[in-house]
Formats: C-alpha cells, structure tokens, sequence
C-alpha cells in the first residue's frame, strides 16, 4: 500500500470502497447507539450473548433456502437472536438460576450450535457456500452493493428510532417504576429496545463477526461515557466512534486481502477506550490525577504557611527569615516536597525568598493565618460539639482546615461565638481585633434583619 | 378489626396479596383512607411497605385483590396519582441533570413523544423552586448529595400536579435540613387538599408528621387516625415479632411451592 492509495480510499474514489465504507460506517454508528442504552441498563453481556446466538440462524437460514441473500441471512440472525435473549429472560424468571449463568449458558449453547452447523455446511462442498465464515470474524470488505444498500437502510431506521423514542427510552433506563407509573408502556418499549439490540447485532456482524460483535455495541458507549455526563451528547459521541473505528477497520480490511474486519475495528475501538479511560475530560484518569495532585500541592503549601505562622507566633516575631533546616527541625518534609512547596508559595507572593532563607510576605503571614485559626476552630468544634477528647483532635484538624470554605468557617464562628482559644489552650487567630468587631456586628444586624 | 366508614375515599384496598417467589410480601391487606390526609405507611423492615406502594401502582403484580384510587382503577387515574420511588432504586451516575429529571414529571403515556411545552418548564421551574434546586437545575445529578438527589424527586413529584401522592421512604438518608423543608413541602401539599401516602421507618417522627396511619406487618395490623393506632397493643403486635403460625405457613408455601391462591374458575 503506498500513500496514493491511502488517499484515494479516504476520498471514497473507486465505487466499490464507497460502499465498504459506508457500509462499515453506517453499522459502527449505529450498533454503538444503541449499545449505549444497553451499557447503562448494566445489560452489556446481553449483548454478547445475542451476537453469538444468531450463527445458527445465519446458518439456518442457508440451509433452508440455499442462498446468501443477505436480507435471508439477516432474517435468519434476528430470530435465533431473539430466542436467545427470550430464553435468557425465561430461565431467569423460571429458576433459580441467575442472570450471569443464564447468559453464559444461552452464548456457548448458540455459539456451539452454530459452529456445528458451520462445520456441516463447509463439509457439503456446496460451492455457494464460501464465505459463510467470514460471519465469525467479519469482512467488511466483501460487502457488495446489495449488502451495503440493505445495511445502510437498516441501520439508518436503528438510528432514526433510536432518536424518535430517545426520552422514552432514557426514562425507562433511568428509572423503570416510575415509567410504569406514568402509564408508560415500559413493556413495548424494553420489546423496542431489545428488537433494536438484536437488529444491531445482526447487521453487525457482516462487518465485524459473531465473535468481536459485543465490542462493538458495548465499547463506544463506555469510552463516550468518559467525555460527557448528558446522555445526547453520550449517544452522539459513540456513534462518532463507532462510525471512526468503523472507517479505520475496513480500510485496513479493503487494503490487506486477508485480514478480517472484526479484530481491526476492535483494536481501533478499544483504542479510543483506553485513551478516554486516561484523559477523557469528566472521568478520565489524568483528569483526576491532576486534580489529586492540585489538591496535595495546595495541602502542603497551607501546612508549609501554617508552619511559618506557628514559628512566629512562637518567637513572637512573624518576619523572621528561615532556613529550609529550621523548617524541617520543626516539622518533616521530603526534601523535594519542600522545594516545591516553596516555589509555589513564592509564585503567589505569598513567601520571600532571601538567598537560602525564606520570609513571609502580608499576604503569606494572612494566609498562614487563616489556615491555624481554620484548624485551631476545627478543634475547638470536635472538642465542644463531638466530645472528643483535646489530645485526639489534632489529626482530624491537620485533615479538615484545607476544606473549610468561608461559609462554613463563618457557621462555625456563629455557632461558637468567635471563641478566643482551642481546647490547648493556645490563642485563635484572628486577621485583627477591629475585623472581629466587624464580624460581630454583622451578625448582630443579620440576626436583626431576621426578626 | 373494625371497619371504618369514610365518606371522602381517596384510596381503597381490597383483599390484597403480594407474593414475591411464593413467599408472600403481603397478605389479604384492607383498608379505605380518606382524601386530604397525610398517611404514614409504617411497619418493621421487611413488612410489605414498599410494596404496598408499588401494587397500589401496579408495578409489582397482585396476587389477588384489587386497588381503587378515587373510586377507579389505577389505569384510569394515572395522571392523578404520583409515586416516588426510593431515592436508591436508581442509579444516581446516569447521565443526566437536574432539570431534566424534574421535567419527567410531565411525561404522560402519549406526551412523552411531544416537547415540553412552554407550561410544561414553567411548572418544572416552580417546582425545583419550592424545593430550594433552582439555583442547581443544571447539575449533573451524580454531583448531589443524598439531600438533593431527594429534593430533586420531590421536585419531579411536584411538577406531576397530583391528587394523590405515593412516596417510598422520602426521609431515608437526609440530613435535618432537607427533612424538615420535604416535610414543609408535604403539609403544604396536604393543606391544598391533596393526600399524601408516605412510607416511613421512624416511629418516633411519624408520629409527628402523620395525620393517618397504615400498620403493617405483612398483614395490616391497624389503620386510622394516628391516635387510635399508636397504642401499645398495635405497636406490640407489629413490632413484637412476627405471627410465628403465620410465618411457617408462609415458609411452607415457598418451600412447596404452592400457590398461594386457588386459580378461581373462570
């Protein structure tokens, strides 16, 4: 392959790649559409057990009429997969089997099946027969202009109800007693939901095959749920990748004779999992590593202020500069943890640094500050309202002062009415006499404005 | 027990029984309860609350018996009547918000196909007002604390602009604040004229939050009047263990499996 022909796929220019694209296209969106609704009714097993059991009904349908039709072939893939999943419903109800069991039974009973009758048919040597394989790991690239024209109705019609009855289908998924008690027909619509299932899977597999179908359904609708908490956007987005990974699996199926769909389409669909896994923008990984690392960043440089704040009040003398030993005397810091904590105090002006020392700043010394008097009040409230004892309060305190915010820090002031020392005994800090007059004022006037 | 003569009948059950893989969840419950009232729906866990609820919307089957709200079947009251299930029974990380669940209270059988109309957001608006969510109508609701996730079905219970009102354990998990402005929103339901149907697990504030009480302890143990219910004896016998001939009948049918009512002749 060289990078004309790479071109000349991805312009569509010869017919015949038109109609694997759109074909592959068309069945990636709107499998992963669908499969949406089955991810977040937790129904994603389902999904595989119907994609295995409509092998014996492609299988099934050949036999009985001797032709590759697809829109045969397709008839026959939607019955067996819907008696799978009527089976699986029934051993559910009917016995004391649950639904994992009923499921991995119903998949390896069709799947068993239809390899038998896969086997049997090969073994005829019925020349029409070739191809009847390419149903396990799928092969876009043989779609012919038949095929595409009747997948991409289909599919178009899965997609098009999907959007038709997209409230009531959320309203069913989100919550299912309440539906019924509307008086919606939650009966007909779970029937429309699993007619859109099976339809899905059974166009499907001409792309991708029996085997890898579920990935289909199931996987973009898992990776879009990274990016985005509204369910449209959710649906639109899996549809995008399935359409993406769609493309990208019949171009290498169209360009390497051999090569099944099925595992490319997949690769390229986990791909994007795994990548939205890391640094999809609501619950990706990156996105909470980094805010966990601004949280601990933000913790050590409120202890490190805290620490300056205690150091002065000690030596009665808040301006002092301070070695990084004199720090580290006082209280343990890993040595790397520390240099960065003070690059980023210094940043925000909140410390000075003087060669090696270090001075704080107004704005430091009112930060460190804020930070004692949020922890010595902290203690104070354990102490007083949770009855625990002064020499148990302190971890709790180191934990919470970096979490309370103003409005609870003035609840708690309110509540203890500005008390002047914590349970140790040492003195509250307050920014400075005549703003505590203030603050009582202020309540004074709420209180009055109240009455 | 004694029969209680209501003229204004918002709820009558007949005969009702529940079974759950045979073992029944309620058996031969009876009781009519008046219009304008707010009912407490109490019991030990395990004693059919929940499920009275749901048969009376017919979301769990009947065995046998029958439910009549306002003199009808359920079918034909649907949108007199409004159920909040328990706050635990959905998925809360579902994708999407506030607003968008209050707005489900305006879903019927037909206009859930249709868009909200101009009145349809208005009543959503009051309502998330009323229950102090305005300021949140765009959250996702899997950033609510357990207070809010229940404000924001009371919400949805609201825009429903019911006659009668069925809730399942409204005051499960909340904290002080988000009780007392549900139980603000309740009185102020109860004052319009509207009844109200709560399950609820706290004796000591059912007894003040209710005007009516239910007993249950799978089979009714009393209902009426809340002064005529709380009494010693009705407390013992719900609370005191269960009925234990009544209980190994019950297991026997489960461990038989037998049916629980004759088919009837039909």
């Amino acid at each position: 392959m060289n990078w004309q022909e790479t071109i000349d796929f991805f312009l569509l220019r010869s017919a015949n790649v038109r109609f694997v694209v759109l074909g592959a296209v068309l069945i990636g969106a709107s499998a992963a559409v669908v499969g949406c609704f089955l991810f977040l009714r937790k129904r994603a097993l389902v999904g595989d057990a119907i994609a295995h059991s409509v092998l014996p009904g492609v299988c099934l349908a050949f036999i009985f009429f001797q032709s590759k039709h697809p829109a045969i072939l397709l008839a026959g893939a939607i019955v067996t997969g819907w008696i799978s999943l009527l089976l699986i419903n029934w051993i559910t109800n009917h016995s004391k089997i649950k639904s994992d069991t009923a499921i991995g039974l119903t998949l390896s009973w069709f799947f068993g099946i239809g390899i038998l009758l896969l086997t049997a048919i090969q073994k005829t040597g019925n020349a029409s027969q070739s191809g009847l394989d390419k149903f396990l790991f799928g092969k876009a690239s043989s779609l012919v202009r038949d095929d595409v024209i009747l997948f991409a109705i289909v599919s178009f019609c899965l997609i098009v109800t999907v959007m038709v009855f997209f409230t009531p289908l959320k309203l069913i998924t989100f919550d299912r007693d309440f539906a019924i008690s509307k008086g919606v027909k939650v009966g007909l619509y779970e029937f429309l939901l699993s007619t859109l299932t099976v339809v899905a899977v059974a166009t499907g597999i001409q792309a991708v095959g029996v085997v890898l179908m579920a990935a289909l359904l199931i996987t973009p609708a898992a990776a879009a749920r990274f990016w985005t908490n509204d369910l449209k956007k959710m649906v639109i987005l899996a549809g995008f990748f399935g359409a993406l990974s769609g493309l990208l699996g019949s171009f290498v199926s169209y360009n390497i004779p051999k090569m099944p769909t099925g595992p490319w389409i997949v690769v390229v669909v986990s791909t994007i999992a795994i990548f939205s896994f890391f640094v999809g923008s609501k619950k990706g990984l990156l996105n909470r590593f980094i805010k966990q690392r601004r949280i601990s960043r933000k913790i050590l440089s409120e202890n490190l202020l805290k620490l300056f704040y205690k150091l002065g009040e000690e030596e009665q003398n808040f301006r002092a500069l301070r070695t990084k030993d004199e720090i580290v005397n006082r209280r343990f810091f890993i040595p790397r943890e520390l240099q960065i904590g003070l690059n980023v105090l210094e940043r925000k002006d909140f410390l000075h640094q003087d060669n090696e020392s270090f001075q704080l700043t107004d704005e430091g010394l009112e930060e460190g500050r804020r930070v004692t008097r949020l922890h010595r009040l902290w203690e104070m409230y354990l102490n007083q309202y949770l009855k625990i004892a002064p020499d148990h309060v302190h971890d709790d305190a180191e934990a919470i002062e970096h979490i309370i915010t103003p409005e609870i820090e003035a609840e708690l002031l309110e509540l203890m009415e500005h008390p002047e020392k914590d349970p140790h005994d040492t003195v509250i800090p307050y920014s400075n006499s005549e703003l505590r007059i203030e603050f009582r004022m202020v309540d004074e006037n709420c209180k009055k404005g109240e009455n | 027990m004694k029969e209680i003569l209501i003229e204004n009948q918002a709820v009558e059950v007949h005969d009702l029984t529940v079974v759950y893989d045979r073992k029944p969840a309620l058996w031969d419950i009876d009781f009519v309860l008046p219009k304008g009232k707010l009912i407490g729906v109490i019991g030990p866990n395990g004693s059919g609350k929940s499920t009275l609820i749901k048969a009376m919307m017919d979301i769990v089957d009947k065995s046998s018996g029958w439910v009549k709200l306002f003199g009808q079947p359920i079918e034909k009251v649907r949108h007199k009547v409004s159920y909040v299930p328990q706050r635990e029974s959905v998925d809360w990380d579902f994708p999407t918000n506030v607003w968008d669940v209050v707005m489900m209270g305006r879903y019927g059988r037909k206009s859930i196909l249709k868009r909200a109309s101009k009145l349809d957001k208005e009543i959503v608006h009051q309502s998330l007002e009323k229950v102090g969510m305005l300021p949140f109508k765009n959250r996702q609701i899997a950033q609510l604390s357990g207070g809010q996730q229940q404000r924001v079905f009371m919400a949805r219970a609201l825009a429903e602009q019911a006659e009668l009102y069925l809730m399942d354990e409204p005051f499960a998990g909340v904290d002080a604040a988000t009780e007392n402005s549900i139980f603000e929103v309740f009185q102020e339901i109860r004052d319009s004229g509207k009844t109200m149907m709560v399950v609820h697990h706290d004796l000591q504030s059912a007894a003040k939050y209710f005007d009516w009480i239910v007993l249950l302890n799978t089979r009714l143990v009393a209902y009426g009047k809340i002064e005529d219910v709380f009494t010693d004896e009705h407390m013992e016998e719900a609370y005191g263990g269960q009925l234990s001939v009544l209980n190994q009948v019950h297991e026997i049918l489960r461990q038989k499996q037998y049916p629980i009512r004759e088919k009837q002749p039909r």
